[in-house]
């Protein structure tokens, strides 16, 4: 079928002012957050669960493969229309339809922004937590496709933790509910989990209900500022061992501060390390005590500084910019594009420092230049380089680089590739490395949601992508 | 880092100097969700990183220069928001700025209509294909043909908004101060400087600042927002003997209610709001001034909108985008009347009369019961 045809179709279902396939437009719709850059056929821009059926219905009987998008943040390529896909665009579907504070639910369409939910929530007294990086941006569909989660997952988890339930739209147009509105199910598998995470492989949501929180009373911002960086990882790793769990705990490293600090009209201390620690609850004095606990365990391994932030504004600032730091580096890396294959990994809390010397001791080896930040509370670590991806010569370092690194993190340490940023396309490559045989069971899942292979099929490491194809993939336009 | 800070610092006169900019854009999305255009089009292609994307394609020679490539980067009201929103520091607006400067040049842009009315504007002197001679119908006081001080009343306040015009001369007489008006006044140039016309702008500026010369000004006060901008950020760019002191008229007002030359009465409680006008706020950093004018007025009370100052949302109307997209244009101005309405305001006052016009439009079609006024309009309503 050609693209007028594709054209035609999807006019005939959404309308011709919502979908194009001038190629001018196509490019704008190209990009996510990642190096991967992929135009897709047609994009269309669906208002309701039922012209997203028609569109799948229309997609499946044409094999044609189909992409859902929120805000294109992804950093993964997962939300980018690869092979001459149909991307749908989910800005239409952008309601929030029901904030419920006794049920303690929300239930919002795919393509509300994030912020945005959090801020009528808190109207209530209530929160939606995960708190991505993107969260001015992102949307609630994105981040349950992704299972997003940010710097207050320490406490209050990813997104799974927060979804009960999901209209989704599968592949051929039968539209189907999982989970509803109640906190807990023990009823059969758990379909609305699996939905989580999924990368737009399954289906399209169209109605999402989740948990809300209550928003908390109080809260405090400690940063204390290290010499070492080891010494910053030892103090994460102590501060979760003395029995506190504070809300959020990050981690920068001296170039972060740096780039933090061009940002900052009132700047940190240039250091080896500091941590962002969030305390929070409903009693200002049991704070209070954990701030003294975690000002004891710094002490302890030598802190050099301990700022402690009451001013609301001036902890706002601080945190609007820790979630802009992987756009902030982008001072740092210039012309050349971030490599994201092994940029959010986790290891066990405990591994961490030994975890991220390795892969920095491995960034050195290739003479890249590397960024450690992140939720070093739970053991998610950003870690970030750039190459000039026009380079043919230094696309075939990255992956080496990426390989050795993702080796180390999920064989040596047990880690995972990705902690909330999702495969998509720029992991997928080495998603057997991380799962092995049971990848081949996924695969079999998705045949059940997806037999004809339509919805996002080269995410995940689903689709089997030869690696001079993932090469051409970190390509350039 | 340090690499970044020199490329900040550089000279940059075309596309190709911001190849590296370009290349920064993270696709992050922030500058998408407050970008008035996408708000209201909700097109990939017109959020500033979706501009960024097609022009470093551009740049890279990976696209051609299309009308689909200039109509996308000519889809912009110039709020300026989009520098703030980039954490990545890409200043994607300066880099759009550089764009439609290029794509003219070239004789690729502005797009039609704007290009009409850039040339309506050097055919008659404003933008309304009105009679030169009648730009200054509704003044019905003598005023001196020299003083230190020109007012500059700007076309739309001229042929649109005489009342306001009239208002605005009628404070600074009762306030015993000094100023001319020159019938010769003409456009600013500002519609055509939004559309990259650098040469036409310039010959404009110079006509003007002949025109100026000789009422013997040497301050030049404008209660247009616009205008305001094009005298302070275009201008001195432009033409090398732009010496006149700029005052906005909210500044000037201030001054002269200070200095007890203007005295206001209450008439009644009354709650306002106040729509900053993007090239008077982040254009030119006027802020306070207007707000303060409305403060000091005896029972008004002054209640602002989620968005205020350098986070103003835009009413639309900027940077051509009334002229080529007039219906989008009023959308994004119905956007902001809303944002008035929900401070429970009686009024709505702004400080630029393009804004006004736009602002009106949206008013008319909501059926809003908001009172739209200049700020001229407000005080004289409340002069002692």
């Amino acid at each position: 079928m050609d693209q007028k045809e594709i054209y035609e179709a999807l006019a005939a279902i959404v309308g011709e002012d919502d979908v194009t396939i001038d190629p001018v437009e196509l490019l704008a719709y190209a990009s996510d957050a990642s190096f991967l850059r992929a135009i897709p056929v047609a994009v269309a821009r669906p208002e309701n669960k039922e012209e997203v059926a028609e569109i799948l219905k229309f997609a499946d009987e044409n094999r044609i493969p189909v992409t859902p998008r929120g805000a294109g943040t992804s950093y993964a390529g997962q939300s980018l229309a690869y092979n001459n896909a149909i991307l749908i665009d989910m800005v239409k579907m952008d309601k929030i339809l029901e904030i419920n504070t006794q049920d303690r639910v929300a239930v919002v369409q795919p393509g509300v922004i994030y912020g945005e939910l959090n801020k009528e929530l808190r109207k209530h007294g209530y929160c939606f937590p995960p708190d991505p990086g993107s969260a001015v941006a992102c949307t609630v569909g994105g981040m349950v496709g992704n299972n997003a989660s940010g710097v207050r997952a320490l406490k209050y988890g990813a997104t799974v933790d927060h979804v009960l339930g999901l209209e989704v739209v599968l592949p051929g147009g039968k539209i189907i509910r999982t989970g509803g509105r109640v906190w807990k199910s023990s009823s059969g598998y758990n379909l609305t989990k699996l939905f989580v995470g999924s990368e737009g492989t399954l289906g399209v949501f169209t109605e999402i209900i989740l948990k809300i929180t209550p928003a908390p009373k109080y809260t405090a911002m400690i940063m204390p500022v290290f010499e070492k960086y080891e010494q910053g990882l030892e103090a994460a790793t102590e501060i979760i061992n003395s029995g506190i769990l504070p809300s959020a705990m990050e981690i920068l490293d001296d170039i972060c501060i740096m780039v933090l600090n061009s940002a900052l009209e009132e700047k940190l201390p240039q250091a080896g390390a500091i941590l962002f620690i969030e305390l929070d609850g409903s009693h200002e004095e049991v704070i209070k005590e954990e701030a003294e606990t975690v000002r004891n365990v710094c002490e302890k391994i030598g802190v050099k500084q301990i700022i402690h932030t009451t001013d609301p504004k001036r902890a706002e600032e601080l945190w609007r910019l820790r979630h802009s730091l992987g756009n902030l580096l982008a001072k740092v890396r210039g012309e050349n594009m971030a490599i994201n294959s092994i940029m959010d990994f986790a290891v066990p809390i405990s591994k961490v420092p030994e975890a991220v010397k390795e892969v920095k001791e491995i960034a050195a080896r290739y003479q890249r230049l590397m960024a450690a930040f992140g939720h070093i509370g739970d053991g998610n670590v950003h870690m970030g380089s750039a190459i000039n991806v026009e380079d043919p010569k230094q696309r075939e370092m990255a992956v080496k680089f990426s390989k050795e690194a993702a080796e180390i993190i999920i064989k040596k340490y047990g880690g995972t590739l990705s902690a909330e940023h999702g495969i998509g396309m720029a992991k997928s490559a080495f998603i057997t490395m991380e799962h092995g045989d049971t990848l081949e069971l996924m695969r079999g899942i998705k045949r059940i949601f997806d037999p004809n292979n339509i919805m996002n099929p080269m995410v995940m490491g689903l689709t089997e992508i030869p690696r001079d194809e993932y090469v051409y993939m970190a390509g350039v336009k | 880092m340090e690499d970044w800070e020199k490329l900040k610092a550089a000279e940059k006169k075309s596309l190709e100097d911001y190849r590296t900019q370009l290349a920064m854009c993270n696709i992050c999305a922030f500058c998408r969700i407050r970008c008035p255009v996408y708000q209201e089009v909700k097109w990939e292609s017109v959020t500033p990183r979706g501009k960024m994307q097609i022009l470093r394609n551009v740049v890279k020679g990976w696209i051609e220069l299309t009308p689909g490539v200039v109509e996308r980067i000519f889809s912009c009201t110039t709020c300026k928001i989009c520098n703030q929103e980039c954490d990545a520091e890409v200043y994607p607006f300066d880099i759009l700025k550089t764009a439609r400067r290029e794509f003219t040049e070239k004789g690729l842009g502005p797009l039609p209509d704007e290009r009409k009315m850039d040339r309506r504007i050097v055919e008659y002197g404003n933008p309304y294909r009105e009679p030169r001679e009648e730009r200054f119908n509704w003044l019905d006081v003598e005023v001196p043909k020299n003083s230190d001080t020109l007012l500059y009343i700007g076309c739309v306040t001229a042929y649109r908004y005489g009342e306001t015009g009239k208002a605005i001369v009628e404070l600074l007489k009762r306030a015993g101060y000094d100023f001319t008006i020159t019938p010769d006044e003409s456009c600013c140039g500002m519609h055509p400087y939004w559309d990259g016309e650098v040469k036409l702008t310039a010959d404009i500026a110079k006509s003007n600042i002949e025109i100026f010369r000789k009422t013997g000004a040497k301050r030049i006060v404008t209660a247009c927002a616009g205008c305001y901008s094009t005298f302070k950020n275009a201008y001195p760019e432009l033409v090398d003997n732009f010496d006149f002191e700029l005052v906005h008229f909210s500044e000037l007002l201030l001054d002269l209610i200070k200095e007890g030359k203007i005295k206001l009465r209450e008439t009644g409680p009354l709650k306002v709001t106040y729509h900053d006008p993007c090239h008077l706020g982040r254009h030119s950093g006027v802020y306070d001034a207007p707000r303060a004018v409305i403060e000091s007025i005896p029972g008004v009370e002054l209640v602002e909108m989620e968005h205020s100052r350098e986070d103003s949302n835009c009413c639309g109307g900027g940077g051509g985008y009334f002229t080529a997209f007039p219906e989008n244009a009023v959308r994004i101005a119905e956007k902001r009347v809303r944002e008035a309405e929900e401070t429970g305001a009686d009024v709505l006052v702004t400080t630029c009369p393009l804004c006004r016009t736009n602002l009106d439009l949206a008013i008319k079609r909501l059926d809003s019961g908001l009172r739209l006024y200049d700020l001229a309009d407000l005080v004289l309503e409340h002069l002692e």
